[in-house]
């Protein structure tokens, strides 16, 4: 249970950063909160020869609250992204409390989990579900890279060799009807299945529908089908029509329970968000 | 390749140079002989091993001691005093919250952030806040009632 020997680096700016990873020639890890990636080390599922620690840099920690969109930087914490974030886009305060324990929390960070990309990560889910762009800066610059564009495969984040990401951008939401539901086994445990649901509501009917789900897939993922479903409907009754969500997810068969237990799980998630969405004052 | 570290440890400065692979956990106890704090699962599942840092708690077995460079960390050691013990010892003393004592450090710094961010004395909420610090011996229940207590509710 302890990881194998690295080199350590500190390094006080991204561009440094990202010069120590392209040196390094994918050898190297970035290290942020070290939620995922020393446990992971610990096991020796990985061993990176070189550790390019970004917890120093000090222009990864802001959060920018601009007239259209939240830039939230990548070593923000999930702990002080639900602090910030509760007044302005209750739904991530509300989903990032299920993410972990606070002792979690209070380390792990926001760019840390995309990259990681857990097909559970509640940021995926609500990335998806809020329109959100990701902003990588490599050795070839800096791009942004649409949250439905990000997670690629099994924990397989669209990151070439040497890019790090820098932060979420979350386009500021008018006005937005929203519900957020998992489903695990214990309190602070990793999903069996989850839905982050985002409506834009007109006199009553639903005008826009943003679905993101965990656990649903090999990556977070977008619900098009039940998003397609959900458009146009009124709003009261619409979560009867969650099962749509059958045509979005192909969940995994794994100790927790078989892929149809979590395809149903995936239809009872979505229709306690919409109702949650409807139902909210 | 060893790196040279600088923090505080309950208050006292701490110059010390160690493998860049050391945990915070193992730092605080081969490094400093504070065995307080406890390794259960050193995977960060159980808690045992929460300490403070900077005031807010974490898993000391999932913080590498360099990434707690210039920050302050509070253990168990930190809590009582020359004229006794810390209100949180005498609570958890008082409803019989500890049996065999292991789990029990990470539970202090998962109370302790309770009290500074003023958590409210509700039992839904204490045992949420709770729930990332398992105990094999008590069944919670004492836990709870000597938590609340120190939040000011009626225990
Ligand atoms: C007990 C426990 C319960 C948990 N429960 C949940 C849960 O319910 N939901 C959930 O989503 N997560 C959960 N987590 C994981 C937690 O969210 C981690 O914080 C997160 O997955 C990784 O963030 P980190 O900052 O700790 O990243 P690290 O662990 O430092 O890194 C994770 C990976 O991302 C890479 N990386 C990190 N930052 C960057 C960056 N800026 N650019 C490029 N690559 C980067 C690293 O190289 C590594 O591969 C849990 C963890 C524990 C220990
Ligand atoms: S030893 Fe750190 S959480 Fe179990
Ligand atoms: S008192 Fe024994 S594990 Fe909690």
């Amino acid at each position: 249970m302890k990881p194998a020997a690295f080199v350590y680096e500190r390094p006080s700016s991204i561009a440094e950063a990202v010069q120590l990873l392209s040196e390094a020639d994918g050898e190297a890890k970035v290290l942020a909160g070290g939620q995922s990636l020393v446990p992971l080390m610990a096991f020796r599922l990985v061993s990176p020869s070189m550790l390019v620690d970004i917890g120093a840099i000090a222009e990864l920690g802001d959060i920018d609250s601009g007239p259209d969109t939240i830039r939230i930087g990548a070593g923000v914490t999930h702990r002080r992204a639900e602090l910030a974030l509760g007044p302005v886009i209750p739904l991530v305060a509300v989903g990032l409390r299920e993410l972990g324990h606070v002792a979690i929390r209070n380390v792990g960070t926001v760019g840390g989990s995309l990259a990681h990309a857990d097909p559970a990560s509640e940021w995926g889910a609500l990335a998806l579900a809020l329109d959100a762009s990701i902003s990588v800066t490599g050795p070839a610059g800096e791009r942004s890279v649409g949250a439905d564009r990000f997670f690629l495969d099994w924990m397989q984040p669209d990151l070439m060799p040497g890019e790090i990401v820098t932060g979420l951008h979350i386009p500021k939401p008018s006005s937005m009807r929203w519900g957020f539901v998992e489903i695990a086994r214990r309190r602070g445990d990793f999903a069996l299945a989850g839905a982050a649901v985002n409506l834009g509501v007109a006199d009553g009917v639903i005008a826009t529908a943003r679905v993101g789900i965990l656990g649903g897939g090999v990556t977070p993922l977008r619900a098009h089908t039940l998003e397609a479903a959900l458009t146009g409907m009124d709003l009261v009754g619409a979560a009867e029509v969650a099962e749509a969500v059958d045509a979005d997810v192909d969940p995994l068969d794994d100790q927790h329970g078989p892929a149809r237990y979590k395809r149903r799980l995936a239809r009872v998630v979505c229709e306690r968000a919409i109702r949650q969405a409807a139902e909210a004052a | 390749m060893k790196v040279d570290l600088e923090l505080t440890v309950n208050g006292e400065a701490v110059g010390i140079s160690a493998d860049p692979r050391t945990t915070l956990a193992d730092l605080l106890r081969d490094h400093l002989g504070l065995t307080g704090t406890h390794l259960g699962c050193e995977q960060g599942v159980c808690g045992s091993c929460t300490v403070l840092v900077d005031g807010h708690s974490a898993r000391s077995c999932l913080m590498l001691a360099a990434a707690a460079q210039g920050r302050e960390v509070t253990t168990i050691e930190g809590m009582a005093s020359e004229s006794g013990l810390h209100p949180v010892q005498e609570a958890f003393s008082r409803h019989h919250a500890l049996q065999c004592g292991f789990c029990t450090p990470g539970f202090f710094a998962t109370v302790l952030e309770m009290m500074s961010e003023g958590v409210l004395a509700d039992e839904a909420i204490v045992r949420e806040r709770l729930s990332g610090n398992l105990c094999r011996c008590t069944g919670y229940h004492n836990i709870v009632t000597a938590t609340l207590e120190l939040l000011g509710g009626r225990p």
